[in-house]
């Protein structure tokens, strides 16, 4: 943070100055507040600033693609073997290890059978011949913290590797004994650290029949409301745009089990839909983003169809505005600054802006379009990104997926097997945050807008990461996970999860109503310490099932971090018991 | 007495705004140093288009400061008068929502058609007239499906209306008033605004106010209703310019000739050069 923002202790400096300032000139209290708005009125507000949201919703079965770039740790590092649900573990041609090219559209893929050396790209440094992937310490958060195992073997590893049986609790593990695991797909660490880590928060319910909604997506589960919609209830009012929020998906995404059936993920006027929040604009794909962003008097017939007639309108707006008498007035200058940009945006045409360019295709690693899961996902993400930059959207929804990858660990997958998912998904994640970090943030411009750009992974069913026969369904407790980039707003690590209880666990079936593999737990919101799971949406001393009480926890702990830090936003449309543990306190 | 307490009101506070650590800031930077990242220039995605931000605190602060003498700062700020009144003056505080809707009402524009209930105030519960084809969609159209981007408040939410121009709240803003541009040139009747528009009487003829005289150049009276105070002589020569430099447009099916794209071009120019702020 630079020193010159009126922030935290410089800004109770200043209101103590100015108050005591207005005490000597014998002020009462509103002439006081009146001088500090005149002299800091929007420093004092620069603290309800947001972050943007984008959203990653793997459609029907598709929730259990980040698993092969962001691990469960606990299963590492002395439980691994090629059942974890990772590429980067994977040794046969025969379970997805070798990456395909896709006729060369497809760039870095890995052939995993014999992982080669390759020289440091950034943080993570070089990755020797074999290298299958490393331990990151310095998360602040380990999910099996206080865990017990009741399984002999899982016992005996939790003592060959933390040197008792229990695991040390969170309180006493120290920020270099706790870790995340990266491989070498893992987006962001290599070049930005740790402060791009991932923060997991289990929760939620699943449904191994695939719907084209989520499950974990939810702030209040008995309104059907939404985190996405509460998010762009906080950005409406700190970082209003032209089109608050976009869903990009070819068909509604709705969740037949909620509990307005059948409500749309993001929330529908009159129905479940936050009140007040604005209205989701749904577009099919990314070509119609683009098209969303027309401005009406530059269609046929319009006003400015002409780009030489929106020229002028440009130049001569600016030149009315310039022979306002308020024109040199400083007090002005911001409205009417923006005013000109308006008058220049309101004549374009954004496609030429915002459509994804060979060049742009290239960048994020994929240039064909053969393999269609992953050519929208690309040109969705490089819409995106130029959509954030110009600050034309706070938040976007992005369908993504739109299968049920059970053969993904096989040696062609669903479409692309695992190494090859692995590849595109962090080519993709890595362009994407470049891109956001190549640019300044309009709403709050001390920060890139990597920086300020939340990324929350939600769906319908994350499939468990300990078991790659036949990719079930089914996670331990049957609780749902997201997955969230929060920019150090929330804590990284994982809360809860399921890890295996020995190299090599067995796997079990796709029943939805039965136990997942390996063993699990869900997490004190207080100390993030392991709770254990003790079946499907049982917990070791809650009463009733966990999973949606967990699942709106874990929301409202994304929209801390779309807060940037501001509870009372938080509770503006969260009853619950706040994931404390995992919130990084942030001044005011 | 008196005098003495001045006195040391002054010195303090000289003193006061000697001691603010935030006030000695360099002026704002274009370029945005994070050193907990890799060195790379931040440049705009798209390469081009300078985009405009909401000023900084440290922008704030140093444009407060630029101000001069804090003594004086003070004294002004004394003379302002309340700031629910002074920000009126002295700011560029959007146009509210309901303002522009009677705002356009008042030229003429039928800014509820196809809506219902088909009058004003149009709110959250309004049903929004349905797109019509690809092209360009009307007035009241935009008015009522752009209403959250044009900052219609949000009292469900318990969200304010906001009061400052943001580049999607000005880019809707300008994309309605040039919407509007076109209806309005297009109910002009003989070059004047229709009976409907009861915001453009003339006061000194006492019908209907002009627009644009026979040869099509502007006349001050269609001017001043547009912009709502007295045109200048440079306003009026300003808005002919416009009129006699726009090209033709629209479809081979519909053209739209340079001049009547130059007389919508004209109007929109006005409502977007002066109904942005309050």
């Amino acid at each position: 943070m630079a020193k010159s923002e009126l922030r935290g202790a410089s800004r109770r400096q200043f209101i103590q100055s100015a108050t005591a300032l207005g005490a000597v000139l014998g002020w009462g209290p509103a002439r006081i507040k009146d001088f500090i708005a005149r002299g800091a009125g929007d420093a004092v507000a620069a603290n309800s600033a947001s972050q943007n949201l984008v959203v990653l919703h793997g459609k029907q079965g598709a929730h259990g693609y980040p698993h092969l770039l962001f691990p469960h740790p606990d299963s590492y590092p002395n439980r691994t073997s090629d059942q974890l649900c990772q590429a980067f573990m994977q040794k046969t041609a025969a379970t997805g290890a070798v990456g395909n090219s896709l006729n060369g559209a497809l760039s870095g893929t890995i052939n995993y059978t014999s992982p080669p050396a390759t020289p440091s790209r950034g943080q993570l440094g070089a990755w020797a011949a074999g290298d299958r992937y490393k331990q990151v310490f310095g998360a602040d958060q380990q999910a099996f913290a206080g865990f017990t195992s009741a399984n002999p073997t899982s016992k005996s590893l939790d003592q060959n590797y933390w040197g008792n049986s229990t695991v040390p609790t969170n309180a006493k593990l120290s920020k270099a004994q706790k870790f995340l695991v990266a491989g070498r797909e893992t987006p962001w660490l290599d070049k930005y650290g740790i402060a791009k880590g991932i923060t997991a928060l289990d929760g939620g319910i699943i449904n191994t029949f695939h719907i084209s909604g989520a499950h974990n997506h939810y702030i209040n589960f008995s309104r059907a409301w939404s985190m996405m919609a509460a998010a762009a209830s906080i950005q409406q009012s700190t970082r209003p745009t032209i089109v608050p929020v976009i869903t990009i998906s070819a068909s509604s995404l709705q969740d037949p089990q909620s509990a307005i059936p059948n409500s749309d993920m993001y929330g529908i006027q009159g129905v479940n839909l936050i009140p007040g929040a604005p209205n989701n604009a749904r577009v099919a794909s990314a070509a119609q983003l683009v098209a969303l962003f027309n401005s009406n008097v530059a269609r046929a017939l319009g006003a400015l169809s002409n780009p030489a007639n929106a020229q002028l309108f440009e130049a001569y707006t600016k030149g009315w505005i310039g022979s306002s008498k308020t024109a040199q007035l400083p007090t002005f200058s911001r409205g009417y600054r923006t005013a000109k940009l308006a008058s220049n945006l309101v004549g374009l045409n954004l496609s030429d802006k915002l459509l994804p360019t060979a060049a742009d295709q290239a960048r994020y690693g994929y240039t064909g379009n053969t393999i269609g899961k992953l050519a929208d996902l690309r040109d969705s993400l490089i819409v995106t990104a130029k959509a954030l930059a110009l600050g034309l959207t706070s938040q976007v929804i992005i369908a993504y997926g739109d299968d049920d990858p059970h053969t993904l660990f096989t040696s062609a997958g669903a479409g692309v097997n695992a190494s090859t998912f692995a590849t595109a998904f962090s080519n993709f994640l890595n362009a994407f945050m470049d891109d956001l970090m190549q640019t300044q943030d309009l709403f709050t411009p001390a920060l890139r807008l990597g920086d300020n750009t939340c990324i929350a992974f939600v769906g319908d069913v994350p499939r468990t990461g300990v078991s790659t026969p036949n990719w079930n369904d089914p996670t331990f407790g049957g609780q749902n996970r997201c997955w969230v980039m929060s920019n150090g707003i929330l804590k990284t690590g994982f809360f809860g999860g399921d890890r295996a209880r020995m190299p090599a666990d067995a796997p079990t079936d796709n029943n939805q109503n039965s136990s997942g593999p390996g063993e699990g737990c869900v997490y004190d919101p207080v100390t993030g310490d392991a709770i254990p799971i003790t079946g499907v949406g049982k917990a070791q001393g809650i009463t009733g099932d966990f999973r949606v009480s967990y699942g709106e926890m874990s929301m409202a702990a994304v929209l801390y971090a779309v807060a940037r830090g501001d509870e009372r936003r938080v509770q503006d449309f969260y009853s619950g018991v706040l994931p404390t543990c995992a919130f990084v306190p942030q001044i005011l | 007495m008196k005098a003495v307490l001045r006195m040391i009101g002054v010195a303090s506070l000289i003193g006061s705004a000697a001691c603010l650590p935030s006030f000695d800031q360099p002026a704002a930077q274009n370029t945005v140093e994070n050193p907990a990242t890799p060195v790379t220039s931040p440049t705009q995605a798209t390469g081009d288009n300078g985009v405009v931000s909401p000023l900084t605190p440290s922008q704030q602060t140093a444009i407060w400061m630029q101000g001069g003498d804090p003594t004086l700062l003070a004294d002004r700020a004394y003379d302002e008068g309340p700031i629910g009144i002074a920000s009126q003056k002295h700011s560029c505080a959007k146009m509210k929502f309901n303002t522009i809707g009677r705002l356009l009402t008042g030229r003429g524009v039928a800014i509820t058609a196809g809506d219902s209930p088909a009058t004003l105030p149009v709110t959250a519960t309004t049903v929004c007239p349905a797109q019509s084809g690809a092209n360009t969609q009307s007035t009241s159209f935009v008015y009522c499906t752009s209403q959250l981007t044009l900052g219609i408040p949000q009292y469900t939410a318990r969200l304010s209306e906001s009061t400052s121009v943001t580049s999607g709240t000005g880019t809707k803003m300008m994309d309605l008033y040039a919407t509007a541009a076109t209806e309005i040139e297009q109910k002009l009747v003989g070059n004047a605004f229709p009976a409907a528009a009861t915001g453009c009487l003339d006061p000194k003829t006492g019908a209907q106010a002009l627009m644009f005289n026979p040869n099509n150049s502007c006349n001050e009276a269609g001017v001043t209703c547009l912009q709502g105070y007295p045109a200048t002589a440079d306003q009026v020569a300003l808005c002919s310019r416009i009129v006699t430099q726009a090209q033709a447009s629209g479809t081979a099916a519909s053209p739209i000739s340079a001049v009547t794209a130059g007389r919508r071009l004209a109007i929109a120019t006005i409502l977007a050069g002066t109904q942005l702020c309050e």
